[in-house]
């Protein structure tokens, strides 16, 4: 029994062997990509340009444009997506017929390829034959067609954006939330009933701490998803109108194959490697000292 | 008192039902508008006021996205990446979080922390190295380049829940089993893997939609048509000037369809997976 002791190395060795040369390679390789200015031609060869790539991004406002955007994009999509996916998870937990086909097509939006929401969305959007502009004018909501990918203004196609972004994440944390509302014990709420509690100090009092683990791995969760997010928003607007909706990784894209200015790219790139990880660590410090350890 | 009660209950039933079908009825919309618009023609489509319940439905659409555009190409490309991609992924993540769950031994925590921050890695960061390594050796333009490339992103996520899972399952099996006169290699293919497959059911399941769906790196990786995923074919659809919606809208439903039915039967395993294996069901 004791002799195998390679036992566990080589069961980890695959993994480690992947993600070395897959991950940890290509690392190494773009950081030392971000302090050159890579060429294509003969004529213009890779140059060793020290941090330039850095001070140039730094006093780029394009990019610090870029950070608000992202900002932005990431808070509204995280608290989006994590309202709506409260609210039906506290739907589904009651009890109605047809509850659980009522989850399953609240599940479709999650399970759809990216590709298709955003063709779906984009098709709601359009600005003369978009259904969205007419429901929203037949209820009043708004005056006269929106355009809600192209309008210059750049608030409205980021809120476009959020919408279809809200909408494609909310059946996580309606999952998750739902499986944490089944955690909490009823006899709480019992405990509550017989104290004489409302529904909205049952809410207060018993669901939301009830709910606090899973709501730091789902918060957690969503804000390295939205701030990773490319496909959607690149399809639907790549990024503009006029950079409105420009997130970090979608300018690094651009740079990188619509620029070529690779050697920026991925000084971009390791930005936002610092920042996502910096994210990480302090959210999770934060979140020990609120009590639970979700890990 | 009793009338109360019962009046009480019937009134927020009702309520619940009233609720339940109004949130369904906004939040499924898109995917009926979706149906809608591949089963129409483009003077519908087209038409203002726009019928929001249809007159007549056609399957047209269907046939000429399937034979104007190779979409089955694209259909068999996607499979071919997304279940390699998966195979591979849960092998090796099976193997490596079961080591790091039951084992104890040097740089196993590190090991662990780097896995996890892996994770959080923007792909816009390998996007640039990718395309000029796999341009060196050849793996451009190959589905098997892309699935390799699929398969070290979802290991990260694949061992994090992997992990979650085999932490549950009580060390007494194991243990009981050793006894009994097992060794290692026994005791993890006969004892912990089927014990454990709701957990590879999940990671799975995760690995092959990510695969399925995604876009940036098929996009880049893949130069010529014929390889194309389904991603990258239905965008593609959507020319600069003109969008023929029907049709687009039919490709999509083809290429949304496997991983939807996937999905939906196998959907008791994403809560599970999502949350590491600390719920169940």
């Amino acid at each position: 029994m004791k002799k195998q002791k390679w036992f566990p190395y080589a069961l980890v060795l695959p993994a480690v062997l992947i993600v070395a040369l897959f991950i940890v390679f290509p690392i190494i390789q773009a950081v030392s990509m971000s302090f050159h200015s890579i060429g294509f031609t003969a004529s213009r060869q890779n140059q060793y340009v020290g941090l330039s790539n850095y001070h140039n991004m730094l006093i780029n406002p394009s990019f610090r444009r870029a950070l608000r955007v992202t900002l932005t994009y990431t808070v509204g999509s995280v608290l989006g997506a994590y309202l709506i996916g409260l609210a039906t998870a506290l739907l589904m937990n009651m009890r109605f017929r047809g509850r659980h086909f009522a989850r399953m097509c609240l599940l479709l939006p999650w399970a759809l390829p990216q590709v298709v929401v955003a063709m779906i969305w984009m098709l709601m959007y359009d600005y003369q034959y978009g259904i969205v502009n007419y429901l929203f004018m037949k209820f009043g909501l708004i005056e006269q067609n929106v355009n809600w990918l192209g309008d210059p203004s750049g608030i409205i196609p980021m809120i476009a954006v959020l919408l279809t972004s809200i909408w494609n994440q909310f059946p996580v944390a309606m999952l998750m939330l739902l499986a944490g509302l089944l955690m909490i014990p009823s006899e709480l709420y019992e405990a509550a009933d017989i104290d004489g509690a409302g529904v909205f100090q049952r809410f207060r009092y018993i669901t939301l701490p009830g709910l606090r683990s899973v709501t730091n791995v789902l918060i957690l969760l969503f804000t390295i998803w939205a701030f990773k997010r490319f496909d959607l928003i690149y399809l639907m607007t790549q990024g503009g109108p006029l950079q409105a909706t420009e997130t970090l990784i979608v300018q690094t894209y651009q740079q990188a194959f619509q620029f070529w200015n690779m050697g920026y790219a991925a000084t971009l790139g390791m930005f936002s490697l610092v920042l996502s990880l910096l994210f990480s660590a302090i959210y999770l410090q934060v979140v020990k000292f609120g009590g639970e350890s979700m890990l | 008192m009793k009338r109360i009660i019962l009046d009480k209950r019937l009134q927020s039933s009702i309520a619940t039902y009233i609720l339940a079908i109004i949130t369904l009825i906004i939040l499924f919309f898109p995917v009926y508008w979706m149906i809608l618009t591949s089963l129409q023609n483009k003077s519908m489509t087209y038409a203002y006021p726009p019928r929001l319940i249809p007159l007549s439905l056609r399957f047209s659409n269907y046939i000429s996205a399937l034979t104007g555009k190779p979409i089955i190409r694209w259909l068999s490309n996607t499979l071919i990446v997304s279940i390699s991609t998966t195979m591979l992924c849960v092998l090796v993540s099976a193997f490596a979080a079961y080591s790091i769950s039951r084992f104890r031994y040097r740089g196993r925590l590190i090991l662990g922390m780097f896995i996890l921050a892996s994770q959080m890695f923007p792909a816009t960061l390998f996007i640039v190295p990718y395309y000029t390594a796999m341009q060196k050796i050849g793996l451009i333009n190959t589905l098997y380049g892309l699935a390799m490339t699929y398969t070290s992103f979802s290991i990260p996520l694949c061992v994090w829940m992997m992990k979650g899972f085999f932490d549950s399952i009580p060390r007494e099996i194991e243990d009981a089993a050793e006894i009994d006169g097992c060794d290692k290699v026994q005791v993890l293919f006969h004892i912990v893997l089927p014990v454990s497959l709701a957990g590879i059911v999940a990671t799975a399941l995760f690995a092959f939609i990510t695969a399925w769906q995604e876009f940036m790196f098929a996009r880049t990786l893949i130069t010529t048509m014929d390889k194309w995923t389904g991603s990258v074919g239905v965008a593609s659809l959507r020319g600069e000037y003109e969008a023929y919606w029907n049709d687009i809208m039919a490709a999509a439903v083809v290429f949304a369809l496997p991983v939807v039915i996937v999905v939906m039967s196998l959907e008791r395993y994403l809560v599970s997976g999502l949350t590491g294996g600390a719920v169940k069901g």
